[in-house]
């Protein structure tokens, strides 16, 4: 049995924000009174990671999906609660622990902007005291891996996205961290460095057998790298277990997609299911699940059809109805 | 011993990397070195005419020149330093970019504190070492070791402290934000230091609170160079307030990071 290396029991997080009026007025009488109040960031979140898990976090905007990365990696101090990193608690701040892990933040670099990335690389040797072996290796494989050979004399600033994305990781992993704090990784990449990125990751997992954390916007990523995934909204968890199972627990409906011979009655149509679709020859219907058999029999006996399958709704939106539904 | 070699070479590394990006921008950085030359020939000419007809309480021509040469020493090793580091601070608070410090196993202190040298200042710093050596030189006093060390570690300790001051500032920015404009104020005050305490004496006790801090931070120093008798309970109160006041703001800062809120 894996052990577990991530262990959270009701982590909370609170921060004090003021209210501010718009205005150059609401700036002035802000000076003088300040209405502060209380956001839950995370509010009593408990969760357990095991050994070589690759976990999606997922959730609207504001969820609390990178303030948990951030208070796992000890960057912010929880409010209240217990968090237990490979066992020790991030909040010390213990270099035991931070030369185990790493946080990569899709939206902020930590390379030397000016100076080629091979600075970079160097200066995070010194930080994580990797002996010159273990760094010529570590720089070679990663490398290959990430197809980043031609561009380590480059200037961080000269490279597209793609390759500072994939210069980040480089750079972040250089010291074979066993856990990954992945904060949008794929974030503004075209679609190609998107499944390079994914490809990577999903590889270092099962090298290095790396507990790997991620949230991203993107289902593609999570539908691609991770069996379990986390749905965070408001700072509380709404779900946590295997993705397969969000869709048994949470979908309502199924989709019929429907090719013609001839153009359908509409009428009729709707008498299967709520029609999403339609055009001359082909219709998208969404029909109740436990209903979508007898649905499709009686879609077959009384229409001329060329074919047609039964589908499971897309990921992502069981993830807005769960949302919707947690409002 | 271990642990003072790897921060001695993320130090080196950090200062190398930050002279390499300076040299990379060569009209910048020529443009900075013409402006340390001008410096220095502008505060050359200040101490060889304008500081004969400035006469403060005690001090003599001669006294006041090592006065100076120590402000050179102690403000210009801040800006060679410190300086460009916590400008940086204080944006990469905002930008979020001063996560990644926090998550290194190197102390967050001193990567924000060293890691941002400007080099420019060097020339300054060894005009500053110069001017000392010229007021000794005409006091023709000459200097005994023990002046050489209490002064090395006055001076030291000064350094420190008033990078303390600046690096309390801005922790300030963690609970309140953006305060680029009080850290230039904070830089801005290092300017008592170009004066001895004495000069400072009918200045309103509000003003006395800045000024005989930043002021002692040079009078002291200057008093182990030049009085012939040790002042001995000076450099000690000097130094066990200094130090003080260095491990004071250290808590401050360990404590301050506790409530570090990020930025998203």
């Amino acid at each position: 049995m894996n052990k577990t290396v991530i262990e959270v029991k009701n982590l909370k997080k609170y921060y004090q924000v003021y209210k501010k009026e718009p205005g150059i007025a609401g700036s002035i009488k802000s000076i003088f009174n300040r209405q502060y109040f209380d956001v839950k960031a995370i509010n009593d979140v408990s969760f357990k990671i095991n050994e070589g898990e690759l976990v999606g976090f997922i959730g609207p905007n504001g969820a609390g999906k990178t303030t948990t990365l951030k208070t796992l990696s000890g960057l912010l101090y929880p409010s209240d609660g217990r968090i237990n990193v490979l066992g020790i608690n991030p909040s010390d701040r213990n270099p035991i622990l931070q030369k185990q892990f790493s946080l990569i933040m899709g939206q902020k670099n930590q390379l030397w902007w000016d100076l080629p990335i091979w600075e970079s690389l160097l200066l995070n040797k010194a930080i994580y005291e990797i002996p010159d072996d273990e760094f010529n290796q570590n720089i070679n494989e990663l490398t290959d891996l990430l197809d980043l050979k031609d561009y380590l004399h480059i200037q961080a600033r000269k490279l597209s996205l793609g390759q500072r994305m994939k210069s980040e990781l480089l750079v972040a992993l250089l010291h074979t961290p066993k856990i990954l704090f992945l904060d949008e990784p794929t974030i503004g990449l075209d679609v190609v460095a998107q499944k390079k990125m994914r490809d990577f990751i999903k590889e270092y997992n099962h090298k290095h057998n790396a507990t790997i954390l991620l949230t991203s916007h993107y289902m593609e990523d999570v539908k691609e790298l991770c069996k379990r995934i986390i749905v965070i909204d408001k700072g509380k968890i709404i779900y946590d277990g295997s993705l397969e199972k969000i869709v048994s627990k949470y979908a309502k409906y199924k989709i019929i997609k429907i090719d013609f011979d001839n153009k359908p009655d509409i009428k009729k149509l709707e008498e299967i299911g709520e029609v999403k679709a339609l055009d001359d020859f082909h219709a998208k219907i969404y029909v109740p699940r436990e209903e979508s058999i007898k649905r499709a029999i009686h879609l077959l006996e009384h229409f001329e059809i060329t074919d047609f399958v039964v589908e499971e709704l897309p990921i992502e939106e069981i993830i807005r109805q769960m949302f919707e539904n947690s409002k | 011993m271990t642990k003072f070699k790897k921060y001695f070479s993320i130090f080196l590394i950090y200062s190398k990397n930050t002279l390499s990006r300076d040299i990379s921008f060569r009209l910048s950085f020529f443009m900075s070195l013409i402006g340390s030359f001008c410096f220095v020939a502008l505060n050359f000419f200040i101490v060889y005419f304008l500081m004969q007809k400035i006469n403060i309480g005690r001090w003599s021509y001669d006294e006041m020149i090592i006065l100076l040469g120590n402000f050179y020493v102690l403000s210009y090793s801040i800006f060679l330093l410190f300086w460009r580091g916590f400008l940086h601070l204080v944006r990469d608070i905002r930008s979020g970019i001063f996560d990644y410090n926090l998550v290194r196993p190197v102390d967050s202190q001193f990567l924000v504190s060293l890691t941002g040298g400007g080099f420019h200042n060097l020339l300054s710093v060894v005009f500053g070492f110069f001017v000392i050596g010229w007021g000794i030189v005409n006091l023709g006093s000459g200097l005994n070791l023990i002046q050489i060390v209490a002064w090395t570690i006055s001076m030291l300790l000064g350094i420190l402290a008033c990078y303390s001051y600046i690096l309390l500032i801005i922790t300030l920015n963690f609970r309140y934000g953006y305060l680029e404009e009080v850290i230039n104020l904070a830089f801005g005050f290092q300017d008592f230091a170009r004066y001895p305490i004495d000069a400072f004496s009918k200045l309103p006790f509000y003003l006395l609170f800045f000024a005989i801090p930043f002021s002692s931070l040079t009078t002291i120093p200057s008093i182990i160079l030049i009085d012939t008798i040790f002042p001995t309970s000076k450099f000690l109160v000097f130094s066990v307030i200094c130090v003080i006041f260095i491990l004071f703001v250290r808590k401050v800062w360990v404590i301050s990071l506790r409530n570090y809120t990020s930025s998203s």
